[in-house]
């Protein structure tokens, strides 16, 4: 039994550990060989919508706007690093990592001009 | 731990003149119904069950709120507010019994309820093992008389409510609309207020960079004022009560803080207090009391809470009470008259609307739908509520005297909406879509950000693969399709012309796809769309992901009294593994 508490979001690490986003913001990497949630980090706070995807070692978190990386290959203590910023009216709302590839695919929502406007019903 | 849910056995509590439905998570005297905040549910079921013994905040705390740390506030708020809805002419008599600098404790006697069997003064905590053996005979005949006497009440209501669901159920009209341009100015406009008088809305212009334009416009005569601030964008919260001011928050990224200001913009701003950075709304609802949303609600910084809010002493308490698995209820409307707000409760999977003293009592469900109701007005003229669904573009009317439905306009000759608020049946204003989704290539060795969607498609969940595909959906005349982008040649492949799946995973190798819908995750292979397996799940799915050796994790939404539950399926011996 893992004892993560309301999580929203898991993953697996390796054949023993898997990390976790709990309903409060903490990841958690739980080691499932002696029952012990090993580790917790805090996220950024949200600027439009959490997003994560992991690939071998490599965490990506986006908080909506900039993109950070945990790199677990350099073990667990580690920082998050901010590896990219959108710019341009743009905004993140899902990203996928392949390993493979060393790339992120980054679904983003862009702003345009646009008109406001009143709606009146046609008369019959 | 002491016991905080109810055997599935028990059905009913009656404690002085009140009667809980367990099911329903409502009270009732007899005259009066109330529906209980998820959270007042699980205090009142703890202190009846643990009746006899004085409840410690810190049982509260473990026991309820399951957390490490409540603030004491919130405890006493939550205690006030089930007093509160606990309070009927009927029933003078104390329930919950404050114990000074110790606790609380139930007062009344309690007769347990159970399916089919009826227990008077039992606990059915420590009795239920011992009674079966107990019964005599002929009552357990009278058990079983009763249960299908039962049964067969049950089926007749049923048959009755689907009866007069069909008679009662609102058809929809087809009208058509035409639109008018009130504003077009350079930049991308949102966020519509209306001034409770519908004679103002404030807005905001932006234009790329860091700063906007907040800006009041009077509807008569289209005259308009603006503020901006260097380095700092504005966003409106919503109106003072008598139209005067403009509650807005600004961020420039790091701080972000409320502001009221005068609606011409001639005097300074005031400073009100700090928030979170994602958009908000509320209202003035007299001179001094702000009703407004409040994200970060139990520290779960997307979870967002109706909060009432003294803004000369800063002091504030919660209004709603959501639970964690959802989104949380955002405030859509308040009407002076009535002295009551509007809010929608945003689960995971629809929207519930609700209707509730500004102090929180007398909450109401009215509705429930499948779609975002994002903005809404109450139209005094027929004591009804109008909301515009930006999805399936129907104009909604709910009328609060009769508590239904009252129509349901399909708008034809319109544009697609980012954010509506309807005047009355006949007119609304709107701000036309302005977003528009695509696919980007992050090269992390030398970070090179390349749009990778050709002109005129509009793809959601894009997934990456290690040998350089891009699988992802798209919508195309309401119709979602799977497609896959090679990155090497840039070719897509259109890989299903329809999908009655909302998303996708797939494996890192680019061999086998997850196609998941609300309860269910099928396994295919990418090449033909072969189906390998079927995963049916009992509830609904917040999260899948693809584990190692091609294993299966996904998340399943707990109810109102239960967390989100994990679970593992081994592709290998097709087991699945429950995770707390």
């Amino acid at each position: 039994m893992l004892p993560i508490s309301n999580p929203i979001w898991f993953e697996q690490l390796s054949s023993s550990k898997y990390i976790f986003l709990s309903a409060q913001n903490k990841l958690q990497i739980f080691d499932s060989w002696n029952n012990l949630i090993t580790h917790e980090f805090e996220i950024s706070p949200v600027l439009y919508m959490h997003s994560f995807t992991l690939d071998g070692d490599k965490l990506f978190h986006s908080d909506g706007l900039n993109i950070y990386l945990y790199d677990f290959s350099l073990g667990f203590e580690v920082k998050a690093e901010l590896v990219y910023t959108l710019k341009d009216n743009k905004l993140i709302s899902q990203l996928s990592y392949a390993n493979g590839q060393d790339s992120l695919s980054i679904t983003t929502i862009e702003t345009n001009n646009n008109k406001l406007i009143k709606v009146v019903e046609v008369p019959q | 731990m002491k016991q905080a849910e109810f055997p599935d056995s028990v059905i009913e509590v009656k404690f002085g003149t009140w009667c809980l439905n367990i099911k329903r998570q409502i009270i009732n005297d007899g005259i009066v119904e109330k529906e209980l905040e998820p959270l007042l549910f699980k205090i009142l079921s703890y202190l009846i069950l643990n009746k006899n013994t004085i409840i410690t905040r810190q049982n509260l705390i473990d026991d309820v709120w399951c957390q490490s740390y409540v603030d004491d506030n919130a405890i006493n708020r939550a205690i006030s507010e089930l007093r509160k809805i606990l309070k009927s002419p009927n029933q003078a008599a104390l329930v919950v019994k404050t114990h000074y600098r110790k606790g609380y404790s139930f007062v009344p006697n309690v007769e347990f309820i159970e399916s089919g069997y009826q227990s008077p003064n039992s606990n059915p905590v420590n009795e239920l093992d011992s009674k079966e053996a107990a019964k005599p005979v002929a009552k357990k005949y009278t058990v079983w008389v009763l249960a299908l006497l039962i049964i067969l009440l049950a089926s007749i209501v049923v048959s009755l409510f689907k009866w007069t669901a069909t008679k009662n159920e609102v058809k929809i009209i087809d009208k058509s609309y035409q639109e008018e341009v009130l504003s077009m100015k350079d930049g991308s406009h949102s966020y519509l207020v209306l001034s409770p008088n519908e004679k103002n809305i404030a807005f905001i212009v932006s234009k790329g960079g860091v700063g906007n334009q907040l800006i009041n416009k009077e509807l008569d005569t289209g005259k308009e004022k603006s503020l901006s601030k260097p380095g700092y964008k504005l966003y409106p919260v919503g109106w003072s009560h008598n139209n005067n001011e403009i509650i807005y928050w600004q961020s420039n990224g790091l701080d972000c803080q409320v502001f009221i200001v005068d609606s011409n913009f001639s005097g300074e701003s005031r400073y009100l207090f700090d928030c979170s950075h994602l958009p908000f709304s509320g209202q003035g609802v007299n001179d001094t009391s702000l009703v407004y949303s409040k994200f970060g609600y139990r520290n779960r910084d997307e979870l967002v809470v109706l909060m009432n809010r003294n803004l000369i002493t800063g002091e504030e308490y919660q209004v709603s009470s959501p639970n964690l698995n959802s989104y949380g209820d955002k405030f859509l409307a308040y009407i002076e008259g009535k002295n009551k707000v509007v809010f929608e409760r945003h689960q995971l999977d629809s929207s519930e609307l609700y209707i509730a003293d500004i102090e929180g009592g007398s909450q109401t469900h009215l509705y429930t739908t499948k779609n975002r109701i994002w903005t809404l007005k109450y139209h005094q003229g027929s004591d009804s509520l109008l909301w515009y669904d930006n999805v399936d573009r129907i104009l909604y009317q709910y009328s609060l005297g009769n508590q239904k439905l009252l129509q349901k306009i399909s708008m034809r000759g319109i544009s697609d909406y980012s954010s509506t608020m309807p005047l009355n049946p006949s007119e609304m204003l709107a701000i036309e879509y302005p977003f528009s989704v695509r696919i980007h290539q992050l090269d992390l060795d030398n970070f090179n950000f390349k749009d990778m969607m050709p002109k005129d498609i509009y793809p959601f969940n894009a997934q990456n693969t290690d040998n350089g595909y891009i699988y992802y959906l798209f919508q195309d005349a309401q119709i979602v399709k799977l497609a896959v982008l090679d990155t090497t040649t840039g070719t897509v492949s259109i890989k299903s012309n329809s999908v009655d799946f909302r998303e996708i995973r797939v494996s890192s190798d680019g061999e086998e796809l997850l196609t998941i819908k609300a309860n269910e995750i099928e396994v295919r292979d990418t090449a033909e769309l072969n189906l390998k397996d079927t995963i049916t799940i009992d509830g609904n799915i917040i999260n899948v992901e693809y584990l190692n050796n091609r294993n299966i994790g996904y998340i399943v939404r707990g109810n109102n009294t239960t967390s989100n539950k994990s679970y593992l399926y081994d592709r290998e011996t097709k087991k699945v593994y429950c995770y707390q």
